[in-house]
């Protein structure tokens, strides 16, 4: 149903002499899981809340299906929304509390019980239904706000960081509740968080944001593998960035010089010319670590800083002499030399491996 | 608390009140030495305090014979009927206005900025400092047949005589809602900020409009700050002397003026301490019943 996305463009707000969103242009497909993600401050919330219609654009408009919503109140535009603490209503109980959006739109009985019945079923709440939220945990408490933004089929459904108040453990769990939730309604889902797990993890597709900007909009593995700039390289999961100045092309590779070694880089991007300065980003996992250089590719001689021992993996932080410290992570150290500080080893990656990016910090 | 004009019948208000904030229920044992610290505290209360409310409870029965005799005079006497009627109707009619136009100016004060807030809370209060005779002057000179309100009203055609605004039960409802009304919009006004105002979004965002959300989630949450505020006012309303007095122009007698007629003027000490027991009796009761309901500690500040 293409004919019912969301359409934002160059919506913008500006409060005072601070602009909180800078003009956004996005387009939400309809049945999209798309998060905002960026940390406090970003202009994110007022992204959200603009689109749920609690702040007036400052300039722009949104489309629902092609139809100006610009100007409808937020009880006009039928979505349905978790606050960043669930907002129950504490003088109601979990039934009346889901029932207040039904009673809003007069769906008579009893269709509304049976609405609130499958509601509460599909948040598994049916038991606590006449409970009031205050007895309710946090976990529960989110449910039912999700059951109460659900329970009257909204086209979008909106969530502030809602499992903000939640430990890791729960987390997790309603993470995965959430997904499947979305995949079984096949509702339009937009959710705000400045976990950047999170956004990766249950996300058809992301957008970036500072400084009330959108750096950057894509699916979770476009932008943790093709990062455009340095600040989202950095902000979704961990990178290192290498500075360094163009020296020419072999064949279809680039050649950068970084603090006196000769390195290379694929890249598509054929505008690069000798003497200019360009930043790459390399997650930890692609660099590999060796007792001895073998090989071809890109090696950097180091010495080892510290290293930490993680179960899963091995974290290793490597002092260079030409990119300064670089850290690593390998599945295990398979050499029978022990890891020990100030042991001189070889850094080696793929060409392919980092990614140039804008630098915007 | 109030103006030292009318303190007996407020002091009995807040006499009232004090068993029943006093109901925590930790164990005395435990508390022995704080117990012993408040010792000299206790023995005033008691000496200066409980000791003359009892006298008065005594006078009600001993003067000018021991017995009912005074209590009869509820159901017996026209005069001590009509003072309790008409105590209770402006009491009311002042709880009522007090606390609506306190809801309005705490609900606008909350919807105001923080420095529009502050002049609003000084204008509220600065009727505290005034003295409450001065007030019911002031009213009495505004709402007079010739007074500057009827003029206006009449020179714009709005009436086409005056106004019978003062010297009656209307004079004097007006001249106490607005004593009261600061005292409606303090408790009013602690309850609404503690009202999480992402509430209100929440239910427009769940297809509320600003009417529905107001009548279903805000109202609703301020009902404990309502019924605070109109305990507080009714209670303090009951004991009020000098407006009634100045503004009723006399044909308006509430039970305090009643009580001070019967001791000042024809020595009916018992038939006074009888009416101020009742009174007594009446907020307590009140209380009492409303207790059951309500969570007072928490409406009135005290928890």
């Amino acid at each position: 149903m293409a004919d019912r996305d969301l359409r934002l463009e160059a919506i913008s707000k500006v409060y005072g002499n601070l602009a909180a969103v800078t003009p956004t242009s996005l387009t939400i497909p309809k049945g999209e899981f798309f998060a905002l993600l960026g940390p406090s401050g970003s202009g994110k919330t007022t992204l959200l809340m603009m689109i749920a219609g609690f702040v007036a654009p400052t300039d722009g408009a949104l489309y629902l299906g092609g139809k100006p919503i610009t100007d409808d109140p937020p009880e006009a535009r039928n979505f349905g929304m978790v606050f960043q603490g669930y907002a129950l209503f504490p003088h109601m109980t979990v039934r009346e509390n889901v029932r207040f959006p039904l009673w809003v739109r007069k769906i008579a009985e009893p269709e509304a019980s049976k609405r609130i019945r499958n509601a509460l079923e599909l948040v598994k709440l049916e038991h606590l239904a006449d409970r009031l939220p205050r007895t309710l945990s946090g976990g529960q408490q989110q449910r039912v706000a999700l059951a109460r933004a659900l329970v009257y089929q909204p086209e979008i459904l909106l969530l502030d960081e809602p499992l903000g108040a939640l430990d890791r453990k729960l987390r997790g769990e309603v993470q995965g509740e959430l997904k499947a939730l979305h995949a079984k309604l096949g509702t339009t889902f937009i959710y705000v968080t400045h976990d950047q797990d999170e956004a990766l993890s249950m996300s058809d597709r992301v957008a970036v944001m500072r400084n009330g900007e959108v750096l950057q909009n894509g699916t979770p593995r476009e932008l943790y593998e093709r990062p455009e700039t340095k600040f989202v390289a950095d902000f979704l999961g961990e990178s290192n960035f290498i500075t360094g100045e163009v020296s020419g092309w072999e064949g279809g590779t680039l050649v950068y010089r970084a603090g006196g070694e000769l390195l290379r880089q694929a890249t598509a991007d054929r505008s690069l010319s000798p003497g200019q300065r360009i930043t790459l980003a390399v997650r930890p996992e692609r660099i590999v670590a060796s007792p001895q250089r073998n090989g071809e590719g890109n090696w950097l001689s180091g010495r080892i800083e510290a290293w930490s021992y993680l179960g899963k993996y091995i974290g290793l932080k490597v002092r260079t002499d030409a990119v300064g410290s670089v850290n690593l992570t390998m599945p295990g150290w398979t050499s029978d030399e022990a890891l020990v500080p100030d042991k001189p080893i070889w850094l080696n990656w793929d060409p392919g491996a980092p990614v140039i990016v804008r630098d915007d910090r | 608390m109030t103006d030292s004009v009318q303190p007996s019948p407020t002091g009995a208000a807040v006499a009232a009140l004090r068993p029943v904030r006093s109901g925590a229920g930790r164990t005395w044992r435990s508390q022995g030495p704080y117990w012993a610290i408040l010792s000299p505290l206790l023995i005033i209360l008691a000496m200066f305090y409980f000791a003359p409310i009892l006298e008065v409870l005594w006078l009600s029965f001993s003067d000018p014979e021991l017995g009912f005799g005074n209590y009869e005079r509820i159901v017996t006497s026209d005069a001590v009927l009509r003072v309790f009627g008409t105590t209770a109707r402006i009491c009311a009619a002042t709880t009522v206005l007090a606390v609506l136009i306190g809801y309005l100016i705490a609900y606008a004060m909350m919807h105001v900025g923080p420095r529009h807030r502050t002049w609003m809370l000084a204008f509220v209060l600065i009727p505290f400092w005034i003295s409450v005779l001065v007030r019911a002057f002031a009213w009495l000179v505004l709402l007079r047949t010739d007074g500057p309100l009827n003029d206006l009203l009449v020179s714009l055609g709005i009436v086409s005589e005056p106004l019978h605004l003062v010297r009656n039960e209307l004079g004097v409802v007006i001249g106490m809602t607005h004593y009261m009304i600061p005292y409606a919009v303090l408790p009013i006004l602690a309850n609404l900020q503690g009202i999480d105002s992402r509430l209100v979004l929440a239910a427009r965002g769940l297809g509320a409009s600003a009417r529905k959300s107001f009548y279903r989630v805000y109202l609703p949450l301020s009902v404990p700050g309502i019924v605070g505020a109109g305990i507080l006012v009714f209670i303090f309303s009951l004991g009020f002397f000098v407006t009634p007095a100045i503004l009723g122009g006399g044909k308006t007698v509430m039970v305090a003026e009643f009580v001070s007629i019967q001791i000042m003027q024809i020595a009916k000490w018992g038939m006074g301490a009888m009416i101020a027991a009742v009174l007594l009796a009446t907020v307590v009761l009140m209380l009492v019943v409303v207790g059951r309901f309500i969570n007072l500690k928490e409406m009135l500040g005290a928890r």
